[in-house]
């Protein structure tokens, strides 16, 4: 079901963010990451970040990462990031 | 958020137990943000909002965590922090007591757009009026400004009072032409126009009245130029009517101005000697106060007189201000003037009085002059050619 959605989605060139809840990653360098549609945080420590959006989870790994600003919208990660990985 | 507090205060948090992680999303779910998320040795540390903190510890309990609260900042905690600071409480009090108690007065007159009437003469007129710098700013009319000074000077055509802050701005318009009081509407004016003075006629255009002489004429002064009396004649050239108008037009003619100037060639010139004492002093409610310091008293000597107003921001002048008095010494030495700098004098003086025939209106087309300058003066004649109106009614 959730497969077919997204191919309906991607077929009519839908926003994927609006429609399936993805997530909006903007990384700035290695140093600063914004995520937008967040769903929540599902654990946080200095090396990793992981967090729960609509289509998956998101693990974030580096060093001494902080959470700058973290509402309902959106959240700002700041440190050394090194990996991003969808779960 | 501001991370020094702001306004509104912040607090730094620190958040520990079983899932913080549950914490966080609980109260973001209830619209609670943070800020400076980060981990510390006894849990996680954030901030935020003071007006948040009671939601979030019932969502804590919630989530089985708990928080402490690690710092305050912030204007809110600083106020409660200093309660007891009385006098300093006092003289924030004080000090807004003398703003508002300031801000009823007229602290600066400020005058823009005089040139004729120099800022002293409009200044001493509005003393002499009653409106001087510490008066009330309830007493103030300024429509009552706008007309005494219309009534008074005649060649201010337009006047502008208002108040802003504690600034009373008077912005004044001259008329460098005086206009003619216009005719009443039952009165009918007559009259020619005559020429004001010598010259040959360069350009005419008649509106009114029959024209008397033509363009390449050459006319006196107090000539007529254009009668105020028109005639009709019918096809075989007799008179049928003949009334009278008041006659308009303009005329311009080419007049040849003769220029002779001369002037000594010794001067006296100010020679500084470098001394100078500097006094500084404070204005208070209109009042100077001088600081100790040498008045400086020379046989012959000039002042700089410079002096700021303290003003909060824009047009909220305070009576409070300072300056400073310059005195200079100063000999009076007599020079002479070399050959070059005569000439060089000369032609400014002649450059001098064709700009003033130009503020006047005329339009120089052709100008020379020559100096001849021997031991005790200098002298300089030329012919300045130039084209004007010259009609007079």
């Amino acid at each position: 079901m959730k497969l077919g959605r997204e191919a309906l989605v991607s077929a009519l060139e839908l926003p994927q963010d609006l429609c399936l809840g993805a997530a909006v990653i903007t990384a700035i360098g290695c140093r600063e990451l914004t995520i937008e549609n967040h769903k929540g945080i599902l654990e946080y420590s200095p090396e990793c970040v992981r967090i729960l959006s609509g289509m998956c989870r998101i693990r974030i790994t580096g060093k001494n990462l902080m959470i700058s600003y973290f509402n309902r919208e959106s959240m700002k990660i700041e440190g050394r990031i090194c990996e991003i990985i969808y779960e | 958020m501001n991370k020094r507090g702001g306004f509104r205060g912040i607090l730094t948090v620190t958040v520990s137990g079983v899932s913080p992680e549950r914490f966080f999303n609980l109260c973001t779910f209830h619209g609670i943000c943070f800020s400076g998320i980060q981990k510390k040795q006894d849990g996680l540390s954030f901030q935020m909002h003071p007006c948040d903190f009671c939601r979030a510890r019932r969502l804590a309990r919630k989530a089985q965590v708990r928080l402490k609260i690690a710092e305050k900042k912030g204007l809110p905690f600083w106020i409660r922090r200093s309660r007891k600071r009385l006098a300093f409480f006092a003289g924030i009090l004080l000090c807004t007591a003398f703003l508002y108690g300031s801000s009823l007065y007229i602290w600066d007159i400020r005058l823009e757009g005089n040139t004729k009437y120099t800022d002293s003469i409009l200044l001493n007129y509005l003393e002499s009026l009653g409106y001087v710098h510490g008066m009330p700013k309830a007493g103030i009319v300024c429509e009552e400004i706008e007309k005494e000074i219309r009534n008074q000077y005649h060649d201010i055509t337009w006047v502008s009072a208002e108040i802003t802050g504690t600034r009373l701005i008077i912005q004044v318009r001259e008329n460098s032409v005086m206009e003619e009081t216009a005719p009443d509407g039952n009165e009918v004016n007559t009259g020619d126009i005559t020429a004001e003075k010598a010259g040959v006629i360069v350009s005419m255009v008649t509106r009114t009245g029959t024209p008397a002489v033509h363009v390449g004429d050459e006319v006196e002064a107090g000539q007529l130029l254009i009668s105020g009396t028109v005639t009709v004649y019918d096809e075989s050239g007799s008179e049928i009517s003949s009334s009278q108008v008041q006659a308009d037009g303009d005329v311009f003619a080419e007049i040849s101005y003769g220029y002779e100037d001369s002037f000594p060639m010794t001067f006296s010139e100010k020679h500084y000697t470098g001394k100078e004492t500097s006094r500084h002093y404070l204005w208070f409610f209109g009042k100077r106060l001088y600081l100790p310091g040498r008045k400086g008293e020379y046989p012959a000597s000039d002042q700089i007189d410079s002096y700021s107003q303290i003003h909060v921001w824009g047009n909220f002048y305070l009576p409070l201000g300072f300056g400073t008095v310059t005195v200079r010494e100063y000999q009076d030495t007599q020079a002479v003037y070399s050959e070059e700098a005569a000439e060089a004098q000369a032609e400014a003086r002649f450059l001098l009085y064709c700009g003033q025939l130009e503020a006047a209106g005329a339009q120089i087309e052709d100008a020379s002059f020559q100096a001849e300058c021997d031991t005790d003066v200098c002298r300089a004649t030329g012919t300045i050619l130039a084209v004007e109106e010259i009609s007079r009614r």
